[in-house]
């Protein structure tokens, strides 16, 4: 039988690795839901600018996560009055948050590989050297 | 300035809903607006900070990524078409190959 979007045992470790523009995009809808400009927004002032999505890729990407449940499109606007109305807004599913942590615990688990060959100065932890 | 700002930032919106035509039309119509307004959002603020450099730095950077997301999504479109307009376009692509061989060997 075919997986569906709403299937709970949907295992997150599948869509890994992610791309760092869809990793930077589900960051950005970690914590509330964005519409396309407030993703870009989001991503450029905590990547201090060193990130900057563009239309293409952005929408490319939402596309995909749609399709594949990651992020959901929401019906209420957080602020009415502020805001175009046909401006979509997105937010994480539950199955987003899942696969966003995965991918978080992959790259941790990565820095902690670099971490222990000493490639990170000052915070360098190399078990086979008892530690330090 | 204020009236050459908005002049640029018009034409510029103008051209951009141009060129996203060069997405598929499925994508267009689910996107197509919302990308035109993010576009224009963030050539309003790379205008007011970084005026007419950031406003080219901006533009090579959207049509590099245009040609790359519009040429991804054609592809996507082609390995997700339902198998009978696959076939229709397929035997028409085979008919034009062909023809063009042809053409090649007999002048």
């Amino acid at each position: 039988m075919k997986a569906t979007n709403q299937d709970p045992l949907r295992d997150p470790e599948k869509y890994l690795p992610l791309s760092p523009a869809v990793f930077h995009i589900l960051l950005a809808l970690a914590d509330e839901e964005r519409h396309g400009y407030g993703i870009m927004q989001e991503v450029q002032v905590r990547t201090g600018g060193r990130v900057h999505l563009v239309p293409g890729t952005l929408y490319g990407a939402i596309k995909r996560l749609l399709e594949k449940g990651i992020i959901v499109e929401t019906e209420e606007r957080p602020d009415p009055e502020m805001n175009d109305e046909r401006r979509r807004y997105y937010r994480l599913s539950d199955f987003g948050l899942r696969v966003l942590t995965a991918e978080a615990e992959r790259l941790e688990r990565m820095v902690r590989q670099a971490q222990a060959k000493q490639l990170l100065a000052g915070k360098a932890h190399n078990p086979l050297m008892g530690g330090r | 300035m204020m009236a050459d700002q908005s002049r640029i930032l018009n034409l510029s919106a103008r051209m951009y809903s141009w060129l996203l035509l060069a997405y598929p039309p499925r994508f267009r119509r689910a996107f197509g607006w919302e990308m035109a307004q993010v576009f224009r959002d963030d050539l309003r603020h790379t205008l007011q900070e970084s005026g007419l450099a950031g406003l080219v730095g901006l533009w090579i950077l959207v049509v590099f990524d245009l040609f790359k997301t519009a040429m991804a999504e054609h592809i996507w479109e082609v390995f997700h078409m339902p198998v009978e307009k696959l076939t229709r376009w397929s035997g028409l692509a085979a008919a034009l190959g062909g023809a063009a061989l042809a053409a090649v060997f007999f002048l």
